[in-house]
């Protein structure tokens, strides 16, 4: 048997687990994009960002695409965070295993 | 601690979340950028070489420099795009045929077919003049393959697909024009000619744009979350 309790709290919940798998697919995600697949509010998704970022599990990017637009902002998984994401869809994996007769 | 259904229910959302979100680009730029300047060179060539304009048994061989040249452009712009996707593939240390290239690859090979055949058609079937609608085919298809990757696509790939797929409907009236052109007493253009501009026009004019707009550039600098974005 495992310890269940290595879960990720962190991870688990709903709407930073959608930013951490979204985050797992590309290098970089920007603030914007995030918010238009996640369908979160900016104040929602900007909480969520700063308690994965507290955590080490994001890093943040301003960057200036064109010399007379806004900086953009983007978002991408630190190693750390990365890390913690396999191992938690690995504990998800084994808790499904475990489920079934 | 969560139940198993609750388990499979989140590896579910993720399993899904990850499927929308995979972008993955056909073209780079520097991939349209070979495409380009090989279409704009090849066929800037081909004019020189056929001035005047070809008639009678000349036309016969232009539309062989046409056909074939143009496939070896087709070929060596393929061969630079798997290398710069190759190349990409090494760096973020993926497989070259990864889950998102077979997905792009199905999504692009009806369209890719359709051409294909209307193009051998035209050879075997059509007269040496049946050539010359090729380009608006080959607009069009291409415009087709590159807006059947839109799902999961960058923005401007679509983008492209509309330029020719419009380019493509209209030229399927350049018989017209020409027509009309003479008409008008603008003096005598010939439809090999017409075709061979058509083709520099969009597959090497619009390629060339694309790479000029989608360059990487950027200037980073680290930020603090303390700020709004």
């Amino acid at each position: 048997m495992f310890d269940f309790d290595k879960l990720d709290k962190l991870i688990h919940e709903k709407g930073r687990l959608g930013i951490m798998t979204l985050l797992a697919t590309r290098p970089s995600w920007s603030f914007q994009d995030l918010k238009a697949e996640l369908a979160l509010s900016d104040g929602n998704l900007i909480t969520h960002l700063r308690t994965l970022h507290d955590n080490g599990y994001v890093t943040v990017t301003k960057e200036l695409k064109e010399v007379r637009e806004r900086p953009q902002t983007t978002y991408a998984l630190t190693d750390k965070g990365r890390q913690s994401f396999q191992e938690y869809l690995t504990i998800l994996e084994q808790i499904v295993k475990a489920g079934r007769p | 601690m969560p139940t198993a259904t609750e388990a499979e229910e989140h590896l579910r959302v993720i399993r899904s979340l990850m499927e929308k979100a995979t972008i993955y680009r056909a073209i780079s730029a520097p991939s349209a950028l070979v495409g380009g300047i090989c279409s704009t060179g090849f066929g800037g060539w081909l004019w020189f070489q056929w001035r005047p304009l070809p008639q009678g048994i000349e036309e016969v061989a232009f539309a062989h420099w046409f056909f074939f040249g143009w496939m070896a452009v087709l070929l060596l712009t393929i061969t630079a795009n798997a290398l710069f996707i190759w190349r990409a593939a090494r760096e973020r240390s993926e497989p070259f045929i990864s889950p998102a290239m077979r997905k792009a690859l199905w999504a692009l090979f009806p369209p890719v077919l359709c051409g294909a055949v209307f193009t051998f058609a035209s050879l075997f079937l059509g007269s040496v003049s049946a050539r010359w609608n090729l380009p608006p085919i080959w607009m069009v298809f291409y415009g087709l393959g590159l807006l059947a990757t839109a799902q999961f696509a960058p923005k401007s790939i679509p983008i492209l697909g509309w330029f020719f797929l419009v380019a493509g409907f209209l030229s399927f009236g350049f018989d017209h024009w020409l027509e009309l052109t003479r008409m008008l007493g603008h003096g005598e253009t010939h439809r090999p000619t017409a075709a061979n501009l058509l083709m520099v026009a969009t597959f090497g004019g619009f390629h060339l744009i694309y790479a000029a707009c989608t360059w990487p550039r950027r200037a980073s600098a680290p930020a603090t979350l303390s700020s709004t974005p």
